[in-house]
């Protein structure tokens, strides 16, 4: 009886940890790989979310702060950078001056993160794609 | 006799190993043959679309040259100049490229495979709409129609930088 608890509870946990291994990607919550082609960071990501209106503010070398105020919502999203990536982390979205119809729709707040990740993205692989052709010349 | 071969033996450290064995497989088995093939299309799978939309998008392409620096790049200036939407990087292995798109809600990731003579676009991931119901070794048989017409532009614009060879 023993033995066959322990196969079960073996069972459960090898098709728990299986199941872990299927990666579900997600719209914005991924982390963008950067490796060694990031030489400023700060510069680098403040160009990026400057694209679509966004400021920066550096919290320390890996955490920053980008912030929005658009359309009524005021937005704010954690720039966090972990193993040579970053990742996007939702701080808050709020409607402070809203004065009807308050109601925080985050299909929105997700569409405009979103852009904030293809906008870092794009700049990463701008770089990725620079070192690649320094050194098919080298 | 044998109950008690079966009570003393260590079930626990085989099913153990088992475990570790196979999920240390799973990990691995997509990237360990991350390389081109020339694509041999299935007839006999089912559920597939038509053989002309498989090709547009999985068919392997041949490079103008065997320096492996210069296909990197090649890829990765076809993935930012292809029509209509630039794809964008998402992490790079041993001869392949990720590159990701993300659309009107949905997102893929393909996994653009390269090797001296042979570059090959396969299915790696997908959001919404396009993820694939018949994946065979990264080679997507059924899935909707824009996954076939998004990603045939990114074939093509990276079949273009192959053949400038620049």
């Amino acid at each position: 009886m023993i033995l066959l608890i322990r196969v079960i509870k073996i069972f459960l946990i090898f098709s728990s940890c299986h199941m872990a291994n299927l990666h579900a990607i997600d719209h914005y919550k991924d982390s963008i790989f950067f490796g060694n082609y990031i030489k400023n960071m700060q510069q680098t990501f403040d160009k990026s979310v400057k694209r679509n209106g966004w400021t920066l503010a550096k919290i320390d070398d890996n955490k920053y702060i980008a912030s929005i105020l658009h359309k009524s919502y005021d937005i704010k999203v954690e720039l966090l950078v972990e193993d040579k990536s970053v990742r996007l982390v939702l701080q808050s979205a709020t409607r402070p001056d809203c004065t009807r119809r308050c109601k925080v729709d985050m299909d929105k707040v997700e569409g405009w993160l979103i852009r904030l990740r293809k906008s870092l993205a794009l700049d990463i692989t701008y770089l990725v794609r620079d070192d690649a052709l320094a050194k098919s010349i080298r | 006799m044998i109950q008690m071969f079966l009570v003393k033996f260590k079930w626990e450290f085989v099913l153990k190993f088992i475990f570790l064995f196979s999920s240390l497989l799973m990990l691995n088995i997509d990237f360990a043959f991350a390389a081109p093939s020339k694509l041999i299309f299935d007839d006999s799978i089912k559920p597939r679309t038509y053989e002309k939309y498989v090709k547009a998008v999985h068919e392997e392409m041949y490079t103008s040259t065997d320096q492996l620096d210069k296909i990197r790049y090649q890829i990765l200036q076809g993935m930012l100049t292809t029509r209509g939407y630039r794809w964008l990087f998402d992490g790079e292995g041993k001869g392949f490229i990720l590159a990701r798109f993300t659309y009107r809600g949905d997102t893929n990731v393909i996994r653009i495979e390269y090797n001296k003579s042979m570059v090959q676009l396969k299915y790696h991931d997908a959001l919404g709409d396009f993820k694939c119901k018949k994946n065979v070794e990264g080679i997507c048989y059924k899935n909707a129609r824009g996954y076939y017409n998004y990603i045939k532009n990114l074939r093509k614009s990276i079949n273009a930088q192959l053949k400038q060879g620049t």
